[in-house]
């Protein structure tokens, strides 16, 4: 066989606002090795727009986000499809007992799973009518029974089409179990495309067995084989520039285009440096490949400049776990020199300077991610975090002052943590309500790939596949230890009241922010601090005198009495300990200060964004 | 803290703040084409207070360039403390995106505009050829300029433009964007309606 005809599919849950990355990429491969572009079939917009025209709006665009986004954790995108795969009723019963015991509203799946065989069906048919050779799945999250849906359906419409599935589903032991389990999935792609994928297609059309081809499993009579995974990471300098031709293409005629604002999805950089030397033990994002990998800064430039003129889009989000931290001095300030109204998303590391702050308010970095994760240096201790509370504490205060949108989780359930250190954190929370607050205190996942699930030792030894995926696959225990990402294990670290605490002093922080400020403005005269924080008394702080205009500067970088009379004395200024010790004593009892251990940060923040309630 | 520092009761704006920017005077045209709100903005200032009522629907000229100012302020989020002088000859729905006035003659309006303001109604974001923009004053829109004669001649409506001095390219424009509702035209005088969005608020995604 030569020159196969492929198509690349993307199936729901994949966000409506933005074009697969994977298929981008492998488009370009495709085209870099020679061959014609692929096909694409965004079976993500075609869902929407199925269930759209199908119900006259009823099931709309907003329910299909509301699923995407918030379905993750439950399974439910997958819920909606299994039935397809497994039979009408698989599911309908664990799933309606799960939604009970946890108390969790299901959006609009129930209505949306009626419409999902007749989708499935066209989904294939609308594939085949192109009459590939073979058909690439590729497959992240929710992803994975849509996908196998369709593959299974267009295995029974054309059984000599070959269906491949790829993408982060597919990474270490769940690609091999994904393979195994579903014979009609001809070839999984394990690791990254870029390079295996091309070998496959090569391996196909020559019509050898990929015996070769690292990372690929694939069927030698009925048994599937799995060819150890690739060796080395891809080198940055081969990271593929994606192409979004066909997305742009197909949004721009759909009909439920009026609903979804473009944007788009770049990646500078793969891995996670801090990783690389400390891995957060909760964390298993990136997969089995961590080493830090990110692309030369001018290409980086480039291609957002490319792609930004291209598809005339001016929302970007960055996809990296981690930027580099040489980006902030060779990347963000090209971009800030375009003057363009960009809207950028990035992932960053919580320890940022305020130099590397408005570096990212002056590229237009609108929105942050700052793996805060703790208030509390003992917790972030126990996850090898790599920051202390007091930066943690540090980075909202300025990101706060720098207008940047910031959203980070607040986690427990580590080992070995303690009660005392939450009910110091809880303590603490109601002078931090003007900086903003977590999505909510959440006790962590096990996730595969994480040190918490390679290394039992650290606490979680008696672990089983979640208890979503009861609802999600008709498979054997033993198999869905192979093939599924979070695990349920016994519960560590805090619980019962003071969990119960944590939860309600995030809760109240979510609800007192909007309308609290604590805002620091200085003068020749002074240093002004206006408190209008919910909770507090409306106060107004007035430093006039020089030994505390320098202490308080000193605070505001999070330092300890002795070390600030230290500091002081250098620059010639006598300040007792005592005597400081006494006001930040009274700092801290009007809620001015955040604690941790000896050291001390100031809370105020130097200016105000424009705050909308949603 | 009464040993070591002075504490105010709120309410009490000691003299050397600077966020707010007082305009004592009755704002003219000449004024009006000083205040740069950029530039106060980047100063510190985040008010702006025009002390004396403004006087509208007098000289084309004069609105087009009030409404200038309010728009430029708008963009960098810098709030402007304002009451009217007399009738506002602007239609709600074409303003209620800019600063409402504190106070005017027209009661009704003035809570309307006020009811009915907020961020994010109607703005344009500048790329690589290319203007975006969005308007929810009403039903919702959103509209992508590339024409190239249409996208160079945006700048001269992000000012206040003479139309008698416009090309032919800016008139142009100007028809486009007065049947969008995007434009203030007014005795020969014409300038944007959306603001160039320089400022995202907190959440990002809310505008």
């Amino acid at each position: 066989m030569t020159n196969l005809d492929i198509c690349l599919v993307t199936m729901p849950w994949q966000a409506l606002d933005l074009p697969s990355l994977p298929i981008g990429l492998l488009t370009t491969v495709c085209r870099e090795a020679g061959r014609q572009a692929p096909d694409t079939y965004h079976g993500n917009l075609r869902w929407a727009e199925f269930l759209f025209e199908r119900t006259g709006g009823r099931l709309a665009p907003a329910d299909y986000v509301e699923v995407a986004e918030n379905g993750i954790f439950q399974g439910i995108g997958d819920w909606v499809f299994t039935g397809v795969l497994h039979g009408n009723d698989f599911g309908r019963t664990a799933f309606a007992d799960y939604l009970e015991r946890y108390d969790i509203d299901p959006g609009r799946a129930f209505d949306m799973r009626e419409h999902a065989e007749d989708f499935v069906d066209q989904a294939a048919r609308e594939i085949l009518d192109n009459e590939p050779d073979l058909v690439g799945f590729t497959t992240t999250f929710m992803q994975n029974v849509p996908s196998l849906a369709v593959a299974a359906r267009i295995k029974r419409y054309a059984p000599s089409v070959i269906t491949v599935l790829g993408g982060g589903n597919c990474d270490g032991p769940m690609g091999a179990a994904l393979h195994r389990n579903h014979s009609f999935v001809d070839y999984v792609v394990r690791g990254e495309g870029e390079s295996v994928f091309p070998a496959l297609l090569d391996a196909i059309e020559r019509g050898d067995p990929p015996s070769g081809v690292p990372g690929v499993c694939w069927w030698r009579g009925g048994t599937s084989v799995v060819n150890p995974d690739p060796r080395h990471p891809l080198p940055p300098g081969r990271i593929p520039s994606p192409d979004f031709d066909d997305w742009f293409d197909h949004l721009e005629n759909s009909p439920i285009e009026g609903y979804v604002e473009p944007k788009l999805i770049l990646e500078s950089a793969r891995g996670c440096w801090w990783g690389e030397a400390h891995q957060c033990t909760f964390c298993g994002l990136n997969g089995s490949l961590m080493q830090f990998r990110s692309k030369p800064p001018q290409r980086t430039v480039r291609e957002l400049t490319e792609l930004v003129t291209r598809h005339r889009t001016l929302d970007v989000i960055m996809v990296d776990n981690i930027i580099d931290n040489h980006y902030f001095t060779d990347v963000l300030p090209d971009i800030a020199a375009l003057d363009w109204d960009l809207r950028i998303h990035y992932e960053v590391k919580a320890n940022l300077t305020p130099a590397q702050i408005g570096a990212l308010r002056a590229a237009r970095v609108a929105h942050v991610q700052p793996g805060i994760e703790s208030l509390s240096s003992e917790v972030l201790k126990i996850m090898d975090k790599g920051v202390d509370a007091l930066r943690n504490v540090r980075t909202l205060r300025d990101c706060e002052s720098a207008h940047l949108s910031t959203t980070w989780n607040m986690l427990y359930g580590f080992p070995g943590e303690t009660d005392e250190a939450y009910w110091e954190v809880i303590r603490q929370i109601p002078a931090l309500v003007h900086v903003q607050p977590p999505t909510g205190a959440n006790p962590i996942l096990l996730e595969r790939f994480s040190p918490n699930f390679d290394r039992p030792e650290l606490g979680f030894a008696r672990r089983r596949p979640a208890v979503i995926y009861d609802h999600v696959y008709d498979l054997p225990q033993r198999e869905l230890n192979d093939l599924v990402y979070l695990f349920d294990t016994d519960a560590a670290g805090i619980r019962g009241a003071v969990a119960e605490a944590l939860e309600n002093a995030v809760a109240d922080w979510e609800n007192c922010h909007h309308d609290s400020t604590l805002l620091r403005f200085e003068s020749p005269e002074g240093i002004h601090i206006e408190d209008r924080r919910y909770g507090w008394p409306q106060r107004d702080y007035h430093f006039e005198d020089p030994m505390l205009i320098a202490a308080y500067r000193h605070l505001e970088h999070g330092r300890s009495a002795r070390a600030i009379c230290t500091r002081l004395a250098d620059e010639g200024i006598t300040f007792a300990e005592p005597l400081l010790a006494g006001w930040i004593d009274e700092l801290e009892g009007a809620g001015l200060v955040f604690r941790d251990g000896e050291r001390y940060l100031a809370l105020a923040t130097t200016d105000l964004p424009l705050r909308i309630k949603t | 803290m009464s040993a070591l520092a002075t504490t105010r009761q709120a309410g009490e704006r000691p003299a050397w703040d600077r966020r707010v920017h007082r305009v004592e005077c009755r704002l003219t045209n000449d004024l009006l084409a000083a205040i740069d709100p950029v530039a106060l903005y980047r100063a510190g200032y985040r008010t702006l207070v025009l002390a004396e009522p403004v006087v509208l629907g007098e000289d084309g000229e004069f609105d087009v360039r009030f409404l200038h100012l309010l728009r430029e302020a708008m963009s960098v989020i810098l709030r402007i403390d304002w009451a009217a002088g007399s009738t506002v000859p602007f239609d709600l729905s074409l303003v209620r995106h800019l600063h409402p006035p504190r106070s005017g003659p027209q009661d009704e309006l003035v809570r309307e505009w006020q009811r009915q303001h907020r961020f994010g109604l109607c703005y344009y974001r500048v790329g690589p050829g290319f203007v975006l923009l969005k308007d929810i004053r009403g039903d919702g829109a959103r509209y992508r300029l590339d024409d190239g004669r249409a996208v160079a001649s945006w700048p001269r409506l992000e000012s206040v433009q003479r139309l008698a001095d416009a090309s032919s390219d800016t008139l142009e424009l100007c028809e486009l964007l007065d049947g969008e509702r995007l434009l203030l035209r007014r005795d020969g005088w014409a300038t944007l309606l959306p603001y160039r969005m320089r400022q995202w608020p907190v959440p990002f995604d809310a505008a």
